[in-house]
């Protein structure tokens, strides 16, 4: 009985099965030492939305702080809760929590109200998409590899 | 003065040294790609307890929202904070935060109150049940330079 399977060639299939000959490719695209040092994605001035967009995945997202808004009672600290949850203005505005929910999409942060600036801590999964299939520099579109146990 | 030690050759040990012929094993057992993607944990329709096991040990915890409870008051999002933290119901249910606390395991979540499904959001260390788990097939211990700090 074999002992190997083929696996579809994205970066997570890549890190999982962690052959040598193609993970120096995959640490390119996840760019680990970037991932780990954490981001702080400041929108800046935007025009009036509930959503914001984070430029890669989020793996755990620390915290969502809205600093503008026109509604002056959004302004405060979030927890960012799943796509399930209620979205909830602080009780008291840059006192309380508030709650925002992060989409499946992983990068789509809610919040109760429209904003015009937000600042957000947030441990991205990659800068790239885990479903990304890289050229890994040419080693095809699948790869063969030892089961696990 | 050597500059050598004696490790056991656990994942979170064998990740540590990062000596090329054990690091591969380690990693393929960590599973980094499915650890940066599956950040999200629904225990689905569960016995009413107050604790919920994750079944990875968590790096870091983002949210803990309680989806259905026999108390109605302890629906919605939660902060997750450490073990001697008092776990509190949210002030009011699905709106505003509660508290619950992790364990010193890293997987034991408490709730103030016994709930029957939670969805969690948070990394896990390693996508197998333990960092301190034993790298396989390639012995009980190996030898590994020291690090200069």
């Amino acid at each position: 009985m074999s002992n190997t399977k083929t696996s579809s060639l994205t970066l997570a299939a890549v890190l999982d099965n962690a052959n040598a000959a193609q993970l120096g490719y995959a640490f390119l695209d996840l760019n680990l030492g970037t991932m780990l040092s954490g981001t702080e994605y400041d929108t800046g001035t935007i025009t009036d939305i509930a959503t914001v967009v984070l430029p890669y995945e989020a793996a755990v997202v620390q915290s969502a702080r809205v600093v503008t808004s026109a509604t002056g009672g959004s302004v405060g600290s979030y927890l960012v809760s799943d796509s399930g949850a209620t979205v909830y203005v602080p009780t008291s505005a840059s006192n309380q929590l508030g709650v925002a929910t992060i989409g499946t999409d992983r990068k789509t942060i809610t919040f109760p109200n429209t904003i015009t600036r937000a600042v957000i801590r947030y441990l991205p999964i990659a800068a790239a998409p885990m479903e990304y299939h890289s050229a890994f520099g040419g080693l095809g579109t699948a790869v063969t590899t030892s089961t696990k146990a | 003065m050597s500059n050598t030690k004696t490790s056991s050759l656990t994942i979170q040990g064998a990740l540590d040294n990062a000596v090329p012929t054990v690091f591969e094993a380690a990693l393929n057992m960590l599973d980094l790609g499915t650890m940066l993607t599956n950040t999200e944990y629904d225990t689905g329709t569960v016995s009413a307890s107050a604790t919920v096991v994750l079944p990875y040990e968590a790096a870091f915890v983002q949210s803990a929202r309680v989806v259905t409870s026999g108390t109605a008051g302890s629906l919605g999002s939660y902060v997750v904070a450490d073990s001697a933290a008092t776990p509190v119901a949210p002030p009011s249910a699905s709106t505003q935060p509660g508290v619950a606390s992790i364990a010193t395991d890293r997987k034991t979540i408490t709730f103030p109150n016994t709930v029957t499904r939670v969805v969690v959001r948070y990394l896990p260390m390693c996508a197998n049940p333990s960092i301190g788990r034993s790298v396989t097939g390639i012995g009980a211990s190996y030898v590994a330079t020291t690090k200069s700090s």
